[in-house]
């Protein structure tokens, strides 16, 4: 009985501090709904603030890329003039995040608000700005 | 032999065949190398073995410019010099510090890094340090946990080995007292240099106390080894025979002060934390930092400079050295950094529960700054208790500086990005490209370095390649004065290999019979 209630004390005296360690180890990963105006990794650090500043700053410095339906436009479509078919959020997703691995390897990245980003993340922060 | 000047009879003379002013890593590091030889050498220290403040006060001036520290604090006046208070942090140069550089102006030192390498080598022995391993590659062989970052495509990884660090006042203190070549002279302030009626040989050097007493030193060579400041300050004094100072001739002496600037330019986010192990102080291994690619130094015209890492969480708790070290007494400051680190670390206990992965890392520049002749050591009018005028110190840093760092963490952003390993965010004063003002917490690595600048052209430098003064055949200096360009890392090494090459030069010239 003794050798039972120990086993118990301990086990809920581990759980007590490891369940908390965990949460906090956790990493924090966002399920993105809106794609289109969430950037992934950047998503991992930045708050809805840091995301709207990121776009305001950007439509700052690309005043011609201010509309809402043209950022949609520019995100849709690659470099090549190939526009994704599909409206699927994931496979959405794997497209604007294809892009901005590309926009990394070709140097397209750009200082804004403080974040070294891509166009493609630039251009959803834009996009969530609007909304 | 050890004789305190204090206790000498006023006015004597004091012969030998060499005269090191200065007993400080530079110094000290000659004097090593001339133990057991015939020759009689006169090393002269202004301090004692021990700190003494009134002597510590001659090392006071005044700043202007960029914030600095107070002069005063920023060196060490005992025996042993400011390696006393160093954090034994030891590196070469890379070789493009040495090379002329079309983008940075008066670029281009009088000697190679393949020249200097076999004295790098030579000054791991006094430094004491442990290996001369600064290849990353055999570091990370021997510990498959230190990992470095997919970074490849604008860095390198630059590694760092650990001095103990070696206090060089106690631990060459009885070398010196016990050798019987070495007459170590404690409480000898060189005050005045003297020279020829044509200032082209120096006939002798005073020094002071303030005991009162005036002695005068005379040699066949004298070598100055006490410090970029003081080595300036004391040829510009030295102004009887030569009205500009001695090496002056062409207004350079004191000029192209340079200095690490060190600071927290950004952060790093990772998407899974990391120790970065390989990036962490834990000597007696080696720890890496990164650098800029010599190629694309030269393809974005920037200056050299590293960048390490420090817990983000943690590095807002510390606050910068700028306002920690602000008094003109260095030992409080050493304390209140101590303070101010444990502080934020926490105790040993703490430390040891608390986990070593973190998300986010403060990005910490050490950024090489741009030779500028308005960047400069001067005279004051002001004259210290042995009637020395006072240096003022006028720290330059400009839009060379601002862009090269500006550009390094954009560039470490890059690579976050391009590796996919997470995001970096400049920090607020780094946003607008046209804002050339430093961040308020722009420190300084207590780096002094360029005021008698190597070059072989009089015009472009105060002593030759190496290290005599031009147009004074018997006058020399050493340390980090000499430096050409700064580099991106701590001088200490290599002042102390540039030492150890000048004391094969005048070896041979006093081999020679040639002055």
């Amino acid at each position: 009985m003794k050798r039972k209630k120990f086993l118990l004390i301990s086990a809920v005296a581990i759980a007590a501090v490891a369940v908390p360690v965990a949460i906090k180890l956790r990493p924090h990963r966002k399920i993105r709904l809106r794609p289109l105006e969430e950037p992934k990794i950047l998503g991992n650090f930045c708050n809805e603030e840091d995301i709207r500043a990121i776009g305001l700053d950007y439509r700052k410095r690309v005043p011609s890329e201010a509309e809402k339906q043209q950022l949609i436009e520019l995100l849709l479509n690659n470099d090549s003039g190939k526009k994704i078919g599909s409206t699927d959020i994931a496979q959405v997703s794997d497209w604007l995040d294809t892009k901005t691995d590309q926009e990394f390897k070709a140097d397209q990245t750009m200082v804004v608000a403080g974040w070294v980003v891509s166009v493609t993340e630039a251009r959803q922060c834009a996009l969530f700005s609007l909304s | 032999m050890h004789i305190d000047a204090r206790q000498l009879g006023n006015n004597s003379t004091i012969e030998g065949d060499i005269c090191i002013i200065g007993a400080g890593a530079a110094g000290l590091s000659i004097a090593l190398e001339w133990l057991n030889t015939p020759y009689k050498v006169i090393l002269l220290e202004g301090g004692g073995f021990e700190y003494d403040d009134k002597v510590q006060d001659l090392l006071r001036g005044k700043e202007t410019g960029q914030k600095y520290y107070p002069l005063k604090s920023t060196r060490l006046h005992l025996f042993g010099g400011s390696t006393g208070h160093w954090g034994g942090m030891c590196s070469t140069f890379d070789p493009i510090a040495f090379q002329k550089r079309d983008w940075v102006p008066l670029s281009g030192w009088p000697i190679t890094q393949e020249e200097l390498m076999p004295f790098y080598m030579r000054s791991a022995n006094c430094l004491e340090l442990p290996d001369t391993e600064f290849d990353v590659n055999a570091w990370t062989k021997k510990d498959s946990t230190l990992v470095p970052l997919p970074f490849q495509k604008y860095f390198w990884n630059k590694v760092w080995r650990f001095s103990k660090p070696t206090r060089f006042g106690s631990r060459y203190k009885d070398t010196m007292v016990n050798a019987s070549n070495i007459h170590l002279y404690t409480y000898a302030n060189a005050t005045e240099i003297h020279t020829n009626e044509n200032v082209s040989s120096v006939s002798g050097v005073t020094i002071k106390n303030y005991a009162g007493k005036t002695h005068k030193v005379i040699a066949k060579h004298y070598i100055l080894a006490c410090c970029a400041i003081q080595n300036a300050r004391l040829l510009l004094a030295s102004n009887k025979q030569a009205p500009g100072g001695l090496g002056n001739d062409n207004d350079l002496v004191g000029r192209h002060f340079m200095e690490h600037c060190e600071i927290h330019a950004g952060e790093l986010w990772l998407n899974d934390a990391n120790a970065l192990k390989l990036y962490m102080y834990k000597p007696p291994r080696a720890k890496a930092e990164l650098a800029v690619k010599a190629e694309k130094q030269a393809e974005f015209q920037i200056l050299n400079g590293i960048t390490s890492f420090s817990p983000l969480d943690l590095d807002k708790k510390i606050p910068p050295l700028s306002k920690s070290w602000s008094t003109d007494d260095p030992r409080e400051n050493w304390k209140d950094i101590s303070d101010a680190d444990v502080k934020a670390r926490g105790n040993k206990i703490k430390r040891f529960f608390e986990s070593k992965e973190h998300q986010s890392w403060e990005l910490v520049v050490r950024l090489e700054q741009a030779p500028n002749p308005n960047s400069r050591i001067y005279l004051d009018k002001e004259l210290d208790t042995l009637g020395v005028p006072r240096p003022i110190l006028h720290w330059e840093l400009g839009d060379f500086e601002k862009r090269t760092l500006r550009k390094i963490i954009e560039l470490i952003g890059k690579e976050a990005g391009l590796s996919g390993i997470g995001r970096v965010k400049l920090d607020k004063n780094l946003w607008d490209e046209k804002n050339i003002e430093f961040p308020e917490n722009t420190s300084g690595g207590w780096h002094h370095m360029g005021t008698t600048r190597m070059d072989n052209d009089p015009k472009r430098g105060v002593t030759d390649g190496n290290g005599k003064i031009h147009g004074i055949n018997n006058l020399y200096t050493t340390g980090s004065s000499n430096f050409t360009t700064g580099g991106g890392v701590n001088p200490t090494m290599t002042l102390i290999a540039l030492s150890i090459r000048l004391s094969d030069h005048v070896k041979d010239k006093l081999k020679k019979g040639t002055v």
